[in-house]
């Protein structure tokens, strides 16, 4: 998850660090512009823009390493429909602090991050203003 | 683990694990209480008030209280109290659009008067998931002061939403015509309900709950029903079940132990309820927790 980019890291430095993982979804129709979304995060938070992958299975996975020895690991998912989003979506498991981190490295949010039935998200643009969304899915059921 | 961080803007939040503890009478800003495991209890003015995992407590700014722990667990415990500048900034942006705010940006002094009702609420969803996350980075040391604003401002977004439907949705099924009456027979209902939670280990009535509440039994009956859509006595069940299900979770009690300690009489009578409602036993419920 995007999330644990940042656990316990305070500085982008000691992130270089640690082993990242990010998780990525979107629809069938969007699957031709995952390699841009991929692209704008993945020099965010400081990797090497990757080549350009063909996206056919409904799920892929694949390793970076930066120079440092930094390892990203990144989980995309092609969902058939999603109700709650048009976007391509990151997952998170803490959406505020994701979002503030972001906002510090520079990405450009065009809303406050907001709740709707399957948790907490914001969207935020990358620099052609294709829209993503960052999402915390919470689960409401329990007590 | 124990922590008091104060930031720039004066909201403050406090966290300790104890098992027993005195805290002396005292008034603080507007507040939010939250325990995660065990209890405490306050005693504001002649109330007692116990506060439970499943819930957390809202005090208004200038009340005089005093707590208590006094546990056979360690009891963790936060607290956070929010600046009046704070509140009143996040009363403004919820009011007025962007332009109002760039045309106006100072408030003039006067902080509105919140008119937060203070009891117990439901400590679950939002609520629940930003202040487990606000506590999970302070625990880690986390100082970064914008972020855990922007926790403090959700959990306003989210006292906020808790409050319309505890509060606001419930008097609105009361059926007085008069909104005075409303709000007086919603605040006694709420001193009935935080009783019950308060004191739903003990073996408790009908007529000691709506004594407490200043309301005849046959009044108190009509009007709970009204506001919550459920008599007394089912939400008396539901929070010993929401109990039961907190202990089957987090703790290792036997089943019977469970029993006693949520105040049924009978593991049998506890066990078909349990299952009639969860759909599942208590048994199971811990399994697949």
């Amino acid at each position: 998850m995007l999330s644990e980019f940042y656990q316990g890291n305070e500085h982008v430095e000691e992130v270089k660090q640690k082993t990242l993982n990010l998780r990525v979804s979107c629809t069938n129709q969007l699957a031709e512009k995952l390699n841009a979304a991929l692209h704008f995060v993945i020099k965010k938070i400081g990797f090497a823009p990757l080549d350009k992958i063909t996206f056919t299975n409904e799920s892929k996975q694949f390793t970076l390493f930066d120079a440092d020895g930094s390892k990203l690991s990144i989980d995309i998912q092609i969902i058939g429909h999603n109700s709650y989003t048009e976007n391509i979506i990151f997952h998170t498991n803490d959406c505020l602090r994701d979002y503030h981190k972001y906002t510090m490295l520079g990405v450009e949010f065009i809303n406050r991050p907001e709740y709707n039935t399957s948790g907490l998200q914001v969207n935020f643009i990358d620099d052609n203003d294709n829209c993503y969304t960052l999402l915390e899915e919470r689960f409401y059921t329990e007590s | 683990m124990k922590f008091l961080r104060v930031l720039k803007n004066e909201n403050q939040i406090s966290s300790e694990i104890v098992q027993q503890a005195n805290y002396p009478e005292h008034t603080s800003n507007f507040s939010i209480k939250t325990v995660f495991s065990g209890s405490k209890t306050f005693t504001i003015g002649k109330r007692q008030l116990n506060l439970y995992p499943e819930n957390f407590l809202a005090i208004k700014k200038g009340t005089a209280y005093s707590s208590k722990i006094d546990s056979s667990v360690p009891v963790n415990n936060l607290s956070i109290s929010f600046s009046p500048s704070f509140l009143s900034d996040f009363d403004r942006m919820q009011k007025y659009n962007h332009a109002d705010l760039l045309d106006e940006p100072f408030q003039d002094g006067d902080f509105p008067d919140f008119s937060f009702m203070e009891t117990i609420y439901p400590f679950s969803g939002d609520m629940k998931y930003n202040i487990m996350h606000l506590k999970a980075h302070l625990e880690k040391g986390m100082s970064d002061d914008l972020l855990i604003n922007e926790y403090l401002h959700h959990c306003l977004i989210n006292y906020y939403k808790v409050y319309n439907k505890e509060v606001v949705d419930k008097s609105e099924n009361l059926n007085f015509l008069n909104s005075s009456t409303k709000v007086e027979i919603l605040k006694r209902l709420t001193l009935a309900k935080e009783y019950i939670i308060s004191n739903s280990n003990k073996n408790i009535d009908l007529e000691d709950i709506a004594s407490h509440a200043c309301l005849s039994v046959n009044h108190f009956l009509r009007t709970f029903k009204q506001a919550y859509g459920q008599s007394p006595h089912q939400f008396l069940i539901k929070t010993r079940i929401d109990r039961s299900k907190y202990l089957l979770r987090n703790t290792n009690y036997t089943i019977n132990e469970v029993v006693e300690i949520i105040g049924f009489e009978c593991p049998s009578s506890f066990i078909r309820l349990f299952k009639t409602i969860n759909k599942l036993t208590p048994g199971k419920y811990r399994m697949c927790s």
